[in-house]
């Protein structure tokens, strides 16, 4: 349904190219999947996100090479105004915080009929038995008193469920949420995983997850990526991932986090460093392991199987 | 029971109510943090203390560290009764008790280069020259792995792991045999995180330091401690060690907390 051909997005200064920001990104995305973008701060998977409804933290951050195609269109070549249609309506990004997302000084009802005010003709009455509606659908109790409250009232979970009925409110073929549960609490974070899940079943929306937490993606993700540096490192389906993955990051990453089966106070296994990318043409060689002289040489993604690809030199003959 | 003299620090009873201005008028609500909440911790033990935001666990830490006055109940460090102490006395016992907390920029003063923040405990709580503090801090630095080239730096100019590193380094400085860590790994990236946990882990065995562990992050807390406690709208709801609390969750709190795990569809007992 979403297809990105390598995207490249650079940050551009005074009309000069002066920093590649995430360079030949690959992705896609089915109908009603759930495809997780995994990797760390700094690794590019916010602004992959950004760039599908083309929105940008900084003027000076531009696309400069690629495809992105939705429903046959090119995103990229899109004018403002067809963005601004597409924008809500066919791809909903739920931003970072749910806190800071909404409007502090307008109520949850206004906030929420001003979607469809901005893309539908429904009468007054019928929005506000929408908005009902939506509340319903993302499991809010007492509906009615909520949509007269404003965010500060209402509790992180609470506020994360409305953004979630706000990106299911006009059907959008695509939600991107980027970490969705890293402000809430755990036990709050289960429901709304749980509640992804039943909207993908009920409205088969495709949701692209930007997390950093295999533990979700473990839970949740039908098909992953895991970026390092600005580039796709890994993909694979979930089961690939977990049990066969080759690149070292990966591998690192998956085993950084003590499991529910780990064995207690035993040295958890680690990648050495921190968040660098290499001037190679392998982004994680400075913190890699396993890398030889040749990784330093151009390679290029690899897939293995239908389902699993790599940019790894070791997998490359 | 076990005697004692085994036990490091104990509270009893703790409460703490804290006091919101809630109305327009002014009118005047109370929030109680932490109800009649006792635990005690041994020696060379960690008790991880898990709970959601807004438990209490970090207003529990504090009041250990007595940087805030609990308003009822007891705390005994080395079976001495702490909460009497006046801030002559509890400035002799501070350097048995050192804090490392969950933002490892703002708790170091962003004017200071790293050797004078390491220097500064120190010069505050021993009549050590100038060359030997200097020494001290050189091993200390070595085993948390920090490189001794980097000594000048300011904070702005580290990474967050190396960061929470020097914070580590400047609790240990003081040979504490308690450290009370809130939430030491939770601002930090996962594969950093790991490196963090692996350190305390080190660090406790060469050192034999006492810890309380506070998360939010179950997985973190059952890989670290050695015994758990549950907290919850400020009641401890159970403490066990982690097989108990794991394979026998007896309060319903818990049992939620275990099943919310992300890893759930994985588990089989």
């Amino acid at each position: 349904m979403v297809k990105i051909e390598h995207l490249d997005v650079s940050l551009v200064s005074k009309g000069r190219l002066s920093k590649t920001l995430i360079s030949d990104i690959n992705l896609f995305i089915p109908e009603g999947k759930i495809i997780c973008l995994v990797g760390e701060s700094g690794s590019g998977k916010t602004l992959t996100g950004y760039s599908l409804i083309r929105l940008f933290p900084s003027q000076n951050i531009k696309i400069t090479s690629g495809k992105i195609i939705y429903k046959q269109k090119n995103i990229i070549e899109c004018t403002e105004d067809e963005m601004r249609a597409l924008r809500g309506k066919e791809i909903f990004m739920i931003p970072q915080e749910p806190l800071s997302a909404l409007n502090p000084v307008l109520n949850i009802e206004t906030q929420l009929s001003e979607i469809f005010y901005t893309h539908t003709k429904f009468s007054k009455k019928e929005i506000y038995e929408q908005c009902l509606n939506l509340l319903n659908l993302v499991k809010i109790d007492k509906p009615e008193t909520r949509l007269k409250a404003y965010p500060h009232q209402l509790s992180g979970g609470q506020r994360q469920r409305i953004l979630i009925a706000m990106a299911i409110a006009l059907k959008p073929s695509l939600i991107i949420a980027d970490e969705p549960t890293t402000a809430l609490d755990v036990t709050i974070q289960g429901e709304i995983l749980e509640l992804f899940l039943e909207l993908r079943e009920k409205m088969n929306i495709s949701i692209l997850l930007i997390t950093h937490d295999f533990g979700i993606v473990r839970t949740i993700a039908d098909y992953v990526y895991v970026m390092y540096g600005g580039r796709i490192v890994e993909e694979g389906t979930k089961e690939e991932i977990f049990n066969n993955a080759i690149h070292p990051y990966t591998k690192g990453l998956i085993n950084a986090v003590p499991s529910i089966e780990s064995i207690p106070k035993t040295p958890l296994l680690t990648i050495p460093g921190y968040a660098q990318v290499s001037e190679y043409a392998c982004p994680f060689f400075d913190r890699c392991a396993e890398s030889m002289d040749s990784c330093k040489d151009n390679f290029s993604y690899t897939f293995i199987t239908e389902k699993h690809g790599v940019l790894c030199k070791k997998i490359v003959k | 029971m076990q005697k004692n003299s085994e036990i490091i620090l104990e509270c009893k009873d703790i409460t703490k109510k804290f006091t919101i201005t809630s109305n327009f008028f002014g009118k005047k609500t109370e929030i109680i943090a932490l109800n009649n909440v006792s635990l005690f911790i041994r020696k060379n033990e960690i008790l991880g203390l898990v709970g959601e935001s807004g438990s209490g666990k970090s207003t529990l830490g504090r009041i250990i560290l007595k940087l805030i006055p609990p308003d009822s109940g007891t705390i005994f460090f080395d079976n001495r009764d702490i909460t009497k102490l006046d801030n002559k006395a509890m400035k002799e016992l501070r350097p048995q008790i050192q804090a490392i907390f969950q933002d490892p920029l703002s708790s170091l003063n962003p004017r200071l280069p790293v050797i004078e923040l390491l220097r500064e405990p120190l010069q505050i709580h021993t009549k050590k020259t100038k060359k030997e503090i200097d020494d001290e801090i050189a091993t200390t630095l070595e085993q948390v792995g920090i490189n001794l080239k980097d000594v000048y730096k300011y904070p702005h100019e580290f990474s967050g792991g190396q960061r929470q590193r020097i914070n580590i380094a400047r609790a240990l400085l003081l040979k504490p045999k308690f450290i009370v860590a809130d939430e030491p790994v939770s601002s930090l990236d996962v594969s950093i995180q790991a490196q963090i946990l692996n350190l305390f882990m080190e660090l406790q065995k060469t050192y034999g330091f006492s810890m309380l562990f506070i998360s939010h992050d179950l997985r973190i807390i059952r890989h670290i401690s050695d015994r758990i406690a549950v907290i919850t709208n400020g009641e401890i709801v159970e403490i066990g060690n982690i097989e108990q609390i794991f394979t026998n969750p007896t309060h319903t709190y818990t049992q939620k907390l275990i099943s919310s795990l992300p890893e759930k569809h994985f588990i089989r007992f």
